[in-house]
């Protein structure tokens, strides 16, 4: 219970514009407390799991064409 | 190339990145194990350091679409080699004296006429070229943009710490800058032929001016940065360099008096920016900046604060570390924020 934070490998993060578009995507999720990304592809997500799931965050994500890479592409 | 065959105010960037171990973060002297691509990836002295350069861009957006691959691409060549790479004025702890050297005649020669005060070169820039159409154009540009220049160091410090100590500078690679023969301040250049007499036998890279001509890319290169660790914040460096040499190069001025810049200079290394020097910069660059489509980056890069205040909070260690986790990191504004419930 509480705020759990993972590091998801996604797909199509390739420049800023990637990640405004996340960010888009991400916008007013209710129970992601927070979220970063960097150049390799690493979204790093908190999110209060009494609010929200892994799951819908990943959904979210996929509806704007960022699907998680299994860990083995790494 | 040559002054007038690009576009003007077209922006090239160099980015120079450590080379450190995943674990230690210690400097990995790793560049000769597979990590240059030509005209992309170059030796930088050092084994442990990388130099990233763009192409030719149009503008600073498209640089910074540049730096993000080829920070991406170091940053996979290096893990390739064992290593990471950090983004960062001067790594904060490591023991410069004794780090190799990479094995190219150039730095052979310069091992040689330094000696062991070459070691003291483990800094890392973030040099822009900006493309001008003319020598007359690029030396009236040196000169409208020398006064500036102080409050670029400012505002770019990212290397307090060296060695594992407080240097108390800001930058302290801009007083390492100085040490070099013939770094610092550029003498007076008031025509094309001063240019060629002050590099007369001379191969003219190897004068670290704080700004030089460099013809044979026909640009006008700004040297004052300290790397920047967020890639967003060198491509605001991007656009605020071409904005300034875009505005320069319209005026004619008087040169400035080269003792009052050095004192300037030396002034900027240690202190923070001054507020009243920042708003007349941003006046002064706001008209060219929207003009070429630099505007958004200038504005967030003038808005931040100098990531060498990061560094002081953090201490050599946590800055080092910070440096390290950032390097790779993209920041759109809802990064930093959390984000509002319900």
């Amino acid at each position: 219970m509480g705020v759990r934070t993972e590091t998801i490998r996604v797909s199509g993060i390739r420049c800023e514009r990637c990640v405004n578009r996340l960010s888009s995507a991400l916008q007013g999720h209710d129970g992601l407390e927070s979220a970063s990304a960097n150049l390799m592809g690493e979204v790093t997500l908190a999110w209060d799991d009494e609010r929200t799931t892994r799951e819908a965050l990943l959904e979210a994500m996929g509806k704007a064409g960022f699907r998680e890479l299994p860990a083995q592409v790494l | 190339m040559s002054f007038g065959s690009t576009a003007p105010w077209t922006v090239g960037v160099e980015e120079e990145l450590v080379l450190v171990d995943p674990e230690t973060l210690q400097p990995a002297p790793v560049f000769e194990r597979g990590l240059a691509v030509p005209e992309r990836l170059k030796a930088e002295l050092f084994a442990c350091l990388v130099e990233a350069a763009t192409p030719v861009c149009r503008d600073a957006a498209q640089a910074l679409d540049s730096l993000v691959c080829l920070r991406r691409e170091a940053a996979n060549r290096a893990a390739r080699a064992g290593a990471r790479l950090v983004a960062i004025g001067i790594h904060p702890l490591a023991r410069s004296h004794g780090q190799p050297i990479v094995c190219e005649p150039r730095y052979e020669e310069m091992v040689a006429k330094l000696g062991d005060a070459v070691y003291r070169q483990l800094v890392c820039g973030l040099h822009v070229h900006v493309g001008v159409a003319s020598e007359e154009a690029c030396l009236r540009a040196l000169e409208g943009v020398l006064p500036w220049l102080p409050t670029l160091i400012a505002l770019a410090a990212n290397s307090p710490f060296a060695e594992g100590a407080d240097t108390g500078c800001r930058s302290a690679r801009i007083g390492r800058l100085g040490e070099l023969p013939g770094g610092g301040r550029p003498p007076v250049l008031r025509r094309w032929s001063d240019w060629e007499a002050a590099v007369a036998g001379r191969d003219y890279t190897r004068l670290w001016w704080d700004v030089r001509p460099h013809p044979r890319y026909g640009t006008l290169e700004v040297r004052v940065a300290d790397q920047q660790t967020s890639v967003q914040r060198s491509a605001g460096f991007a656009a605020l360099a071409q904005a300034l040499v875009a505005t320069a190069a319209e005026e004619d001025p008087e040169p400035v008096d080269r003792a009052c810049y050095l004192a300037e200079r030396r002034r900027a290394a240690v202190q923070p920016p001054h507020p009243a020097a920042v708003a007349a910069l941003r006046g002064l660059v706001e008209p060219a900046a929207r003009a070429l489509g630099g505007w958004p980056l200038v504005e967030k890069l003038l808005a931040g604060r100098p990531e060498a205040e990061g560094q002081l909070e953090a201490g050599p260690v946590g800055a080092l570390r910070h440096a390290a986790e950032r390097t790779l990191v993209l920041e759109p504004s809802w990064a930093s924020a959390p984000r509002p419930s319900g």
